[in-house]
């Protein structure tokens, strides 16, 4: 059961209509507000362009696993090249490869749409499959391709237009639409929230270069910032020297080979700093306001690159855990009604307050103000960094150590069951890791959060 | 509701000081559903009969109003021709030889009413069965008394286990209770809240049925006519018949009123307690103790207590939850050419069925298992609401604890603060007893008009009627009514009704909790 999930009310005709029943509306409503606007991790996107492989045959670009949420596809990719092929395909239940995308074509070119799975081979709902995306090309020159997006749609399914109530009759039909709408919107969710996959450790030693360690991509949602973090360690030797780290946004417009890229956020650290992490890595962090994000438009995607560079020869820097997600910011957007919660005796059941909660539904459907654009993205392991927004962590172990990292410098430490998975673990067992807290799961082939408990 | 009385002139004839009673009972004694076979019809024999219906227990109290004893009847029977004695040759006994084995379980019907001139015009005033039947001579004249219980006696003995059920709604739970006890007539209010989890244990079908009405402050019992009845707990102020008055009882044809306060219905303040329940990851539910041996050609049967109650159970998988060999050593073949494994889960057990389809070799099944995905209940949860009349001195407080089904705060919520409602006042509850009035059921609204058997300024005032008892013997029909007055049950009369009331964002009828 979902956490602060109100049970929808049940409405008869003849039946008194309680104010509970009305205000469970409003906290249905709330509940998808909040998790339209919770603060949500970038998912796995293609660092750079991959090349297609020298002799025409496919190579792979990107994989990545997810659980069978719904049955649309959506895939973003960039292509390049004198002549390219792309193919996106998952792993039946079988274990055969099967394609649901093939396309050819030739120079540069953006792969986006949606795909219907409806009818495919081997895939069952609520199973994690295995996903991945090719090139190939004729030979020389090579086919390039970035994955930006590959996610899985939940389906809206049950869905009812919210009526505009009138003075007049009251009806059950017309009021029974609200949480039948509501109920909906939260089956749209897909009861899953992805984690973020990013190194677990990476060291460069390259003076004047800018490495970059982590590409993310995300949804734009209206007024939302950013917040970004990375923990460090360096061998910097003079008391002078320093490292720099900083954070990027790529718009999706090409510019050249690349794409219009903004800068974030840029932070020097020196070996100072580093010593005051006493040999263990430091964390690095950084709120980039809404009002950083130039000409960002809600519903789009976004990439989000960090990187470090070194200005002196001798000197090293490793990163790991890297994470980047949306700032959850409570103000809605303009056309969010105000949901006064009734109480028992009011007189006030009409058009203004009833309307009020169809508004917020309308809102949180599709194209509304506070869309809430669910998706599970298609992605790969490393260090895998959430945040606690549901009951369950969903995983499939690398082996028997599995360690879920929480608190300051993510220093805590609670060892997950290992083994053969996939496995939940009910992440309300860490008293340290309330609702709301960051944590970083490593030793995890791949893992979610979910509503419930994995089914297989 | 109360009983249709068109096309007849009960609505007089109740109230006639000499109305002649028109008496009905009648015997189903071969079980086949109708009333019309020979001898089914006993009235020429009844000497009384006494039924009584309840919603109002004296020694539960208001809290508790709708959980009460099943409905019953008494019926007096002649017997001095020993016809109804099982032994007697060429009594019913041997007309009927499935009650050769006594007069136990044998649907029973009674119907009372008044003559119009030389019409009889009855209505049915209880429906069950015969639970057992006394005979007894008395200077030569010999009589049965004829035990009876409503309806719920096919729920009343009858345990039964269920798979785990999520979200539904408490009369979902009563219907299938029903269902599966043999009630097919029944009339449910829909529940106001969904249950998140409920299942069956080998448990008692009627106190199900209780339980599951209760967890929505609401009530389960079986009406004058044999159907079984849940009305939530609003039903008073949503019925048309709980509305609107259905019976004047004035003074003109009363015999006895009482009117008293008890002190067990007040509450200074009430508490309900709900627990919940999660779904927990997967894990084994239950394990075999011992290796299982199953003879050629044979089936034997396993019956799993789980662990914990589990809403998502997994039938074992041969080579993963079970080894199964012969001692030759030998594999045996998965199917109708070895072992077959046939698993009926239900919430907390399950029957594994496990049958050797050879014909010479004993099969071992070993270290047989169940998984599933547990339910693990939540910290007991409680929420307190004080009195808001200041009516009841000191503090008593009235605690609705240990129903399982009280799973959510939102549950708590609505059953909670109406039951305040109900208990903060002290309630008077009068007894008004008369002519039997033959259309009046539980719940209806009847008026209590009675201005000059007491002191001015007398009684008047619209009550639900909250039991009704009556006895006929000597060619009258007595009747007493219990009543809890109308006003003071609830908070305001004028609740907003979906599909009568009308929006309006001011002065619409009141909401509820």
């Amino acid at each position: 059961m979902t956490l602060w999930w109100p049970t929808l009310p049940i409405i008869q005709h003849g039946a008194v209509l309680s104010a509970s029943a009305l205000n469970a509306l409003h906290r249905g409503a709330q509940y998808l507000f909040a998790r339209g606007r919770e603060a949500r991790m970038l998912h796995a996107a293609n660092g750079d362009w991959v090349q297609s492989p020298y002799d025409g045959s496919y190579g792979q670009v990107f994989s990545g696993v997810a659980p069978l949420v719904g049955r649309t596809l959506y895939h973003d990719i960039w292509v390049k090249g004198a002549s390219w092929g792309v193919r996106i395909q998952y792993q039946d239940t079988g274990g055969a490869w099967q394609t649901v995308l093939e396309q050819t074509g030739s120079g540069d070119g953006r792969l986006r749409a949606t795909i219907d799975l409806t009818g495919r081979p081997g895939l069952v709902d609520g199973r994690v499959h295995s996903w991945r995306v090719e090139v190939r090309a004729p030979g020389t020159p090579f086919g390039y391709a970035s994955v930006w997006v590959l996610a899985i749609r939940p389906p809206l399914t049950g869905w009812i237009t919210p009526p505009t109530f009138t003075a007049g009759l009251s009806s059950a039909s017309g009021l029974n639409a609200l949480p039948t709408s509501l109920e909906s919107l939260r089956g749209w969710l897909g009861g899953v929230v992805h984690l973020q996959p990013g190194t677990t450790g990476a060291t460069y030693v390259d003076v004047n270069l800018w490495h970059t360690f982590f590409r993310g991509v995300g949804r734009w949602k209206a007024g939302q910032g950013l917040y970004a973090s990375v923990e460090v360690n360096a061998s910097l030797f003079l008391g002078s020297e320093s490292a720099t780290w900083g954070v990027e946004l790529q718009r999706p417009i090409r510019s050249g080979d690349y794409w219009e890229t903004v800068n974030l956020h840029t932070r020097t650290f020196n070996r100072w700093e580093i010593a005051s992490g006493g040999g263990e890595f430091i964390r690095l962090e950084a709120a980039i306001p809404a009002a950083s994000l130039p000409g960002v438009t809600p519903g789009e995607y976004y990439t989000v690159t960090m990187w470090v560079r070194l200005t002196d020869a001798g000197n090293s820097v490793t990163v790991r855990r890297p994470m980047v997600h949306r700032m959850a910011t409570p103000t809605p957007a303009t056309g969010w009604p105000t949901l006064t919660d009734w109480q028992h005796g009011d007189t006030t059941v009409g058009p203004a307050r009833l309307n009020a909660i169809g508004a917020a539904i309308m809102a949180l459907a599709h194209g509304g103000a506070e869309d809430l654009a669910p998706e599970m993205p298609i992605q790969g392991g490393g260090a895998l960094s959430g945040i606690h927004t549901l009951p369950w962590l969903v995983y499939q172990p690398v082996g028997q150590q599995v360690s879920l990292r929480y608190g300051p410098n993510y220093r805590g430490d609670y060892a997950l069951p290992g083994g053969s998975g996939p496995l939940s673990f009910d992440l309300g067992q860490i008293r340290q890791l309330p609702y709301g807290t960051r944590y970083v799961v490593t030793g995890a082939h791949w893992a979610y959060q979910a509503e419930e408990a994995y089914r297989g | 509701m109360a009983q249709a009385t068109a096309g007849t002139q009960l609505a007089t004839t109740w109230a006639q000081p000499h109305a002649r009673v028109a008496t009905s009972v009648r015997v189903d004694w071969n079980r086949d559903g109708d009333w019309s076979d020979p001898y089914e019809d006993i009235t020429p024999r009844v000497i009384s009969v006494t039924i009584r219906h309840q919603l109002y227990d004296q020694l539960s109290g208001l809290p508790l109003l709708g959980q009460v004893q099943p409905s019953s009847a008494e019926i007096v029977v002649a017997n001095d021709d020993r016809w109804l004695s099982v032994n007697r040759a060429g009594g019913v006994a041997s007309i009927y030889p499935g009650v050769a084995a006594g007069l136990y379980r044998i649907p029973i019907r009674v119907e009372l009413g008044y003559y119009a001139g030389t019409t009889a015009e009855r209505l049915v005033q209880f429906v069950g069965e015969i639970e057992g039947g006394e005979a007894s001579e008395l200077y030569g004249q010999g009589t049965i008394t004829l035990s009876c219980v409503d309806n719920s006696i096919r729920l009343l003995q009858y345990k039964r286990s269920t798979p785990v059920r999520v979200g539904w709604r408490a009369d979902e739970l009563i219907e299938e209770a029903l269902v599966a006890g043999g009630v097919t007539a029944y009339e449910l209010d829909t529940g106001m809240t969904r249950i998140p989890y409920a299942w069956s244990d080998d448990e008692n079908a009627y106190e199900e049925c209780r339980l599951a009405a209760a967890a929505d402050g609401g009530m389960f019992y079986f009406g004058k006519d044999g159907k079984a009845l849940f009305r939530r707990m609003t039903a008073p102020i949503e019925r048309g018949h709980s509305r609107t008055v259905q019976a004047t009882l004035d003074q003109g044809n009363t015999r006895e009123l009482t009117d008293s306060i008890a002190w067990r219905d007040v509450y200074s303040s009430v508490i309900v307690e709900w627990a919940g329940r999660y779904q927990a990851p997967i894990t084994d539910l239950w394990t075999a103790p011992r290796a299982i041996e199953i003879p050629p050609g044979k089936t034997v049967t396993e019956e799993a207590r789980y662990r914990y109650p589990a809403a998502t159970v997994y039938a074992p998988v041969y080579g993963y939850d079970y080894h199964a060999m012969t001692m030759a050593p030998a594999a045996v073949p998965y199917g109708t050419g070895g072992l077959t494994v046939q698993t009926t889960a239900y919430g907390q057990r399950a029957r594994i069925a496990m049958t050797n389809h050879g014909t010479v070799n004993t099969i071992y099944v070993s270290d047989l298992r169940l998984r599933g995905l547990p339910l693990v209940g939540d910290e007991a949860q409680e929420q307190r609401w004080e009195q808001t009349a200041g009516l009841v001195p000191g503090e008593k407080t009235y605690a609705l604890r240990g129903n399982p089904l009280i799973q959510t705060a939102d549950q708590a919520g609505r059953v909670g603060p109406y039951l305040r409602d109900r208990l903060q006042r002290p309630q008077r509850l009068l007894t008004w007893s008369g002519p039997g009035i033959p259309w009046v059921e539980l719940l209806d609204r009847v008026r209590v008009s009675h201005r000059t058997m007491t002191p001015n300024p007398g009684v008047d005032l619209e009550a639900y009627v909250v039991g009704i008892e009556m006895d006929t013997s000597g060619g009258a029909w007595a009747q007493t009514l219990t009543l809890l007055p109308a006003t003071g049950c609830f908070a305001y009369s004028d609740y907003f009704r979906v599909g009568v009331s009308h929006y309006a964002d001011s002065g619409s009828d009141r909401l509820g909790y």
